[in-house]
């Protein structure tokens, strides 16, 4: 129960100043426009480039805003400040799991973009483009609901793992800017990994940011059969699991030399 | 032993619940101590690396020796429940570093370190349930939202069942006058409304023992008094036990039974603020306000700090009973106010080693 509060509330912040919600949806559609008449402008006259026809790629480009809006989230940096500030510390002496703490913190703030970023993306292209393609068969929608979920999963593990780091090396804020800089090339989010010359594909599917936006990508898009569907969310599985696994191995170490800041 | 005490309680009844009246009695008495908190040779080292050369970066911080501070050095004392201690010393003395020990999100170097027979960091989340934590300096109270969302937020957090979390409510915005600024965000508090809704985020689940860390930093008189009053409420009403760090002396003398001094990391008193004065050779200031501009001749024998138009202050010693003496030299003039001033914190532990 007290964790289900915390992201309520979480949420409620997020979305209690009406100025900052109002530019958060025109700024969400923005660059959801930036990025519709780039790839029109790419495509020119042709309907098909490297197997992609236009149609797919406008898809793609809205189902992509909504797995980035349930997955952008700044748990790393959040963990980092209250590391900094010494706030950690009133997160520490509730009788609560820290970590379940700011996983719930997390899908406050998924809720919360999804609302502000996500659904006006949608709402508008069904408006304005008139939708999208649907999903290839039913079963592949509803696996691409259970992709998405697994996104968020190694999404909070990735972002806990990055900000458990900052208990000891106090600037975890470049190396979260780093893994951004990764994230916009390699997790397909941008661009689709099929776009990427072979080298560079094969480096983005040793990753784990691609199993956080092109795995359920493709699966909505029916570009990989049923089974191949299963395969993937396996993959999405795995990558959570080992995530935690180096963050839980890290955090029991550092539980022992934690330092608190602020005098 | 257990064989005895089982063929005892078979065969006289009468004897053992004779037995259990008194020990009832003597503990409301108060004639057996129970000590809430051991501590026993705790010390908390950090290791802080320490750069040498003007080299960047890793190499930096390959380069670097690794250098120890001593926060807390070899401290041990134990406190009974019901205790008000106050944990004093200047800046940088320790005491952040004990409260933080204390409250179970800091691992001791060495040392033992138990509270209500819990190692408060290895248990931290079942010992969270009886512990209340203000920290002056950081808020727990959620900024964007009121403080009765913040209080609901804790209420499911300590899993308080509804009927006692309302009826808590209720005592806490008597006592702290919380209504006035029930529904307002955090970020339009005043420092002192703030600070009020702190104690009551941390009174909320009914802890056995309340650490206060600074709680009345950069707070005007009155606020510091109302919550000076506020803390002696609670432990009087509840035996909540209380440990309050501060540099205040004033703080202390008001709200605590006992004192426990340190300094650079370790102890260097413990008793009550009276023993601790009569040892004191720091000067406390009395200041006198006076019906009329006085002359100078009039204070002859006085150690003056300070003149101005009706208005003086006078340097003395406790240990030497020096207020009454102050006091019997100014007998003839017409006196319309007193104050007494405690000597900083640092300058009572700069005397205290002559």
């Amino acid at each position: 129960m007290g964790y289900i509060y915390y992201f309520t509330m979480r949420l409620r912040t997020v979305v209690k100043y009406k100025t900052d919600t109002i530019f958060r949806i025109i700024r969400a559609l923005i660059s959801f426009f930036t990025q519709i008449y780039l790839w029109k402008a790419l495509y020119g006259s042709n309907q098909v480039v490297a197997g992609v026809t236009i149609a797919e790629m406008m898809t793609y480009v809205v189902v992509s805003r909504f797995i980035g809006s349930v997955t952008s989230i700044r748990l790393s940096r959040d963990i980092e400040d209250r590391v900094k500030s010494g706030e950690i510390a009133t997160d520490l002496i509730r009788p609560m799991d820290i970590r379940l703490l700011f996983a719930s913190r997390s899908i406050g703030d998924s809720l919360a973009s999804l609302l502000l970023d996500g659904i006006p993306v949608i709402l508008f292209c069904i408006i304005y483009l008139g939708g999208i393609m649907a999903p290839a068969t039913i079963q592949h929608f509803a696996l691409f609901l259970v992709s998405t979920v697994m996104a968020i999963i190694v999404n909070i593990s990735l972002e806990l793992l990055i900000g458990t780091m900052a208990f000891w090396y106090m600037n975890a804020g470049k190396l979260n800017m780093f893994v951004y800089s990764l994230s916009a090339l390699f997790s397909g989010g941008v661009v689709p990994l099929w776009f990427l010359p072979s080298w560079l594909g094969s480096i983005a599917y040793a990753l784990p940011l691609q199993a956080i936006k092109f795995i359920p990508l493709q699966i909505y898009l029916g570009r990989v059969s049923i089974a191949g569907s299963i395969e993937s969310i396996a993959v999405q599985a795995a990558w959570a699991l080992g995530l935690m696994l180096i963050q839980s191995l890290l955090w029991s170490k550092i539980l022992k030399k934690i330092v608190l800041f602020g005098g | 032993m257990l064989y005895y005490f089982t063929l005892l309680c078979c065969n006289s009844k009468k004897t053992v619940v004779k037995l259990y009246t008194k020990v009832v009695f003597l503990l409301q008495r108060g004639a057996i101590h129970i000590s809430i908190i051991e501590v026993q040779n705790l010390s908390k080292v950090y290791t802080q690396s320490v750069s040498k050369g003007n080299q960047k970066g890793l190499l930096k911080k390959l380069m670097s020796e690794k250098s120890e501070v001593h926060a807390v050095n070899d401290i041990s004392f134990s406190i009974e429940q019901g205790e008000t201690v106050g944990y004093i010393g200047p800046n940088g003395a320790g005491k952040s570093t004990t409260i933080k020990m204390l409250a179970g999100i800091l691992v001791p170097t060495a040392g033992k370190l138990t509270v209500d027979g819990m190692v408060p960091w290895k248990d931290r989340k079942q010992y969270a349930e009886k512990i209340g934590v203000v920290f002056g300096q950081r808020s727990q109270l959620w900024w964007d939202l009121p403080i009765s969302d913040t209080y609901n937020l804790y209420r499911h957090m300590y899993k308080i069942p509804g009927s006692e979390f309302n009826s808590r409510i209720d005592q806490l915005k008597k006592l702290l006058d919380l209504s006035e600024f029930w529904n307002r965000p955090v970020r339009q508090l005043s420092l002192g409304q703030r600070m009020r809704g702190e104690l009551g985020a941390a009174l909320l689940h009914k802890p056995k023992l309340l650490f206060l860390d600074e709680p009345t930093i950069g707070m005007d008189v009155i606020v510091k008094e109302a919550i000076r009053n506020f803390i002696k409420d609670i432990n009087n009403e509840y035996g909540t036990t209380i440990i309050l760090t501060t540099h205040d002396l004033d703080e202390v003398e008001r709200t605590c039974s006992r004192v426990i001094v340190i300094n650079k990391g370790t102890k260097i008193y413990d008793g009550t603020m009276e023993a601790l004065k009569s040892r004191c050779r720091a000067e406390s200031v009395l200041s006198v306000e006076f019906d009329s501009n006085i002359d100078n001749e009039a204070f002859a024998g006085l150690k003056v700090v300070e003149k101005g138009g009706n208005k003086a202050s006078f340097a003395f010693l406790r240990r030497e009973k020096g207020a009454g003496q102050v006091l019997d030299k100014l007998s003839n003039l017409n006196i319309r106010d007193i104050v007494i001033k405690e000597p900083p914190i640092e300058d009572v532990i700069r005397e205290f080693y002559i």
